[in-house]
């Protein structure tokens, strides 16, 4: 060969061979994992998914010598002082338990928490409620309470709200907590702009023809431009929790009420309902439009600043008399019946849990049988305001309010006692796979009534994308 | 005689030269930092790496899967999108932050009166981070009474023809491009410091030779600049595909996912849905997409980047 003459670039032996050692292992990888569904879900056998249903439920041993627990509280530093102070009164009546109180961080607490689980930090009881409580059910990191309720007598067990306690046995059949407040949407109205406006305050007996008469007569758009200076009413149909109780009212629903994977937003009942939300809100513009989104865009932004007459939100009666601060009159009103003749609201279902590998479930479980006994629930009642989980309490509570802001005796703070008693408020749906359904639904909802340039029958095309996310 | 052998067979006791005694103390310094970053940087790399072949939650739930999330990723419509969203995002911010910063550092370099306070006005903005830029710029940008649309307005522009920025699936991604471009003093400052390390004597000699503004700009200007220009493009394509913390706090990705980026769909996967797995895959394919683009910069920097006293 001359110098000139350059050698052939040809693959060498080695670079051959160890090409084909690396495509074998790809091989060997891609045909021993299993198939994984785009949105991260692996497909497993049933013998493989992990379900606590299926195990008979009992109680953990617990380890010897005293108890040593730790309360992650959410709440801000007032009500924190308190619960440490009502701590103290469990200790002295349970010696053997010491109970440290710890605050929640207030911005990413889930992931937090999520974290502390996974290295093994968790404190022993937390709160989580319906809409997240399911994240940590399904990975098996709530401790059962159905073996320890039994524990409870029958004029206990009755002292709680039907509806409520159901609601905390709804995640993979197991029960996540025990009940910590109830917060129940109501209707909030501005008396001075229904005076102004010469419109009855409403009333019990109001349906939602009366509701949408008088958001129409109680906006005011001065100079037609399309963007009224004061809203009839402001509903928060863009949001996940409170979206789906208006279509009970027109005899729809989200989901189907035995089958969790079934999605019914395309029933022709549950479409008129998200119809008439949408009509009010950017046909007629009497509904306050979303004006950012996400919790920047909440009732404390349209009805304080006395842009909206009327506001659907739950019953805050201390922390809106705060904020009112005696601008205006103001009063509390059941939200109205819808065409169907059911009245239904979002009922929450916030709750002490345990985290099932605390090594004190028992101590665990005397703890949140105090916090939500009626020792404490009633000096909460009295540090917040919030509505009682027990019908004992719920009879002081008016009375515990106005006696801590008197102006609430003119607000009908008795319209929350009577949606107890009738128990028509409702916990959260929840689909088999709550994630895959949210990850469909919430930003169609945004299309819908944020953005507001889609029809609703947009929400009936995507209830079949619903049911192929949960096989 | 013996004991000249025995000083003989004693071997001489080595020491250290000056010199490894200065190595050692020098990895001594250091190695609180390497060990740090092989634990928590390169360690954790690699767990993820370990993680992204497995469907795994961390808690109740470990299963391989071999290339299957990195397959999955590509057949889920909502990645794909988050790697449009993070695209459009990169490849407007880094051209327009670099010829904004560019600008106003060329404008600050001027002998003017007040220059000290206009330089601080303009890289004040670099200052103000997380959730005050996210309340400002809601403030801004909303769609009814925000000052963006209320200036337009006056410009003439009929209300409804205004865009509703946050509240629109056009305009989410340019609501946060334009956040993005108003902190963008860091760089100013950067190309300012540039700008005053260039000799003068430069200008001079092109100045003698009849060159005028533009010319002096871009044959002496620019070619002097580029070093500074391609570190600033390198670390904003970087950062900008990371960019999370502006959808985060205005829009948590929407409307209609408008603006979910890829580190946010991570960060939903991961701790909101708890697929760390299929999150870790994410990680390493924006890895990956970050690692090319770098490259290609880098490798294409021989044909623009002029570094002073280097031979062509």
């Amino acid at each position: 060969m001359s110098q000139e003459e350059l050698p052939r670039r040809t693959i060498s032996r080695r670079s051959f061979l160890s090409m084909l050692a690396f495509s074998s292992g790809a091989s060997l990888l891609a045909a021993c994992g299993a198939t994984v569904q785009p949105g991260g879900q692996s497909i497993a056998s049933d013998s493989e998914s992990s379900n606590s249903a299926a195990e008979e439920a009992s109680r953990p041993a617990q380890a010897t010598g005293p108890a040593e627990l730790r309360w992650e509280f959410r709440g801000d530093e007032v009500e924190f002082e308190r619960a440490k102070a009502n701590i103290e009164k469990f200790m002295e009546k349970n010696p053997n338990i010491k109970v440290k109180v710890e605050r929640a961080p207030d911005e990413q607490r889930d992931e937090k928490l999520v974290t502390a689980m996974i290295g093994g930090t968790a404190p022993d009881v937390f709160e989580a409620w319906g809409d997240i409580v399911y994240k940590f059910a399904d990975k098996d990191q709530i401790l059962d309470l159905n073996p320890y309720v039994s524990d409870l007598s029958a004029d206990d067990l009755k002292d709680f709200y039907k509806w409520q306690w159901d609601g905390f046995a709804e995640f993979n059949n197991i029960r996540f907590g025990m009940p910590k407040y109830v917060n129940i949407m109501c209707l909030w109205y501005n008396k001075d702009m229904f005076d102004a406006a010469k419109v009855p305050y409403p009333d019990k007996s109001w349906n939602h023809d009366d509701y949408a008469n008088a958001m129409k007569k109680l906006t005011i758009d001065s100079d037609n431009d399309g963007l009224p200076e004061v809203w009839g009413g402001w509903i928060p149909a863009w949001s996940w929790d409170r979206f789906w109780y208006r279509l009970p009212m027109w005899g729809g629903d989200v989901r189907d009420a035995n089958d969790p994977a079934k999605c019914t937003l395309d029933d022709p009942k549950s479409q008129e309902a998200l119809e008439w939300t949408r009509k009010l809100m950017w046909d007629d513009k009497v509904l306050a439009q979303p004006l950012a989104l996400g919790a920047k865009n909440w009732s404390d932004a349209v009805f304080y600043p006395q842009k909206a007459a009327m506001c659907e939100d739950g019953t805050y009666p201390q922390a809106v008399a705060r904020n009112v601060a005696g601008k205006f009159r103001w009063g509390y009103q059941h939200v109205p019946v819808g065409p169907a003749g059911i009245r239904k609201v979002l009922g929450t279902t916030d709750g002490f849990c345990i985290w099932k590998n605390t090594k004190y479930p028992d101590a665990a479980w005397e703890l949140v049988k105090f916090l939500s006994g009626p020792i404490y629930q009633e000096d909460q009642v009295k540090a917040t305001g919030l509505l009682p989980v027990r019908f004992s309490v719920l009879e002081k509570w008016e009375k515990i309010n106005v006696e801590q802001a008197p102006e609430l005796a003119d607000v009908n703070l008795n319209w929350a006692v009577e949606a107890l008693q009738e128990g028509y408020p409702s916990s959260r749906r929840v689909f088999k796979n709550q994630n895959a359904a949210a990850e469909i639904i919430v930003p169609a909802l945004e299309k819908v009534y944020s953005i507001g340039d889609t029809p609703v029958s947009y929400l009936a095309e995507i209830a079949q994308e619903v049911n192929k996310s949960q096989q | 005689m013996a004991q000249n052998t025995t000083a003989l067979s004693k071997k001489p006791r080595r020491r250290l030269s000056q010199r490894q005694i200065e190595e050692l103390v020098a990895y001594l310094f250091i190695s609180p930092w390497v060990i740090g970053f092989l634990i928590f940087t390169v360690g954790a790399m690699l767990f993820s790496l370990g993680l992204s072949f497995f469907d795994t939650d961390l808690l109740s739930r470990t299963r391989f899967v071999g290339p299957g999330n990195y397959i999955a990723l590509f057949q889920d419509p909502l990645f794909i999108k988050s790697l449009w969203v993070t695209s459009y995002y990169s490849l407007a911010v880094v051209p327009l932050g670099t010829i904004i910063a560019l600008l106003i550092a060329l404008m600050l370099n001027q002998k003017i009166v007040f220059q000290g306070t206009f330089r601080v006005i303009y890289y004040l903005p670099a200052l103000v981070t997380g959730a005050a830029v996210a309340v400002l710029w809601t403030w801004v940008l909303n769609p009814d009474i925000g000052l963006l649309n209320g200036a337009l307005m006056r410009l003439g522009i009929p209300r409804a023809s205004l865009p509703r920025w946050f509240l629109s699936e056009t305009w989410a991604v340019p609501s946060i491009i334009l956040m993005s471009l108003w902190g963008t003093g860091a760089n100013m400052l950067l190309y300012l410091a540039g700008l005053q390390s260039i000799p003068t004597q430069l200008y001079d000699a092109a100045k003698i030779d009849g060159a005028n503004s533009f010319r002096l700009f871009w044959h002496v200007t620019l070619p002097m600049l580029s070093p500074t220009i391609f570190f600033n493009v390198v670390l904003n394509i970087i950062a900008s595909y990371q960019v999370f913390t502006q959808a985060y706090l205005l829009t948590n990705g929407g409307p209609n996912n408008a603006t979910l980026t890829m580190v946010m769909y991570l960060f939903r996967k991961a701790f909101q849905q708890f697929y760390f797995g299929y999150a870790s895959a994410i990680a390493w394919i924006l890895f990956a997409i970050i690692l090319a683009f770098t490259l290609l910069v880098i490798r294409s920097s021989d044909a623009w980047v002029y570094y002073e006293g280097s031979r062509r």
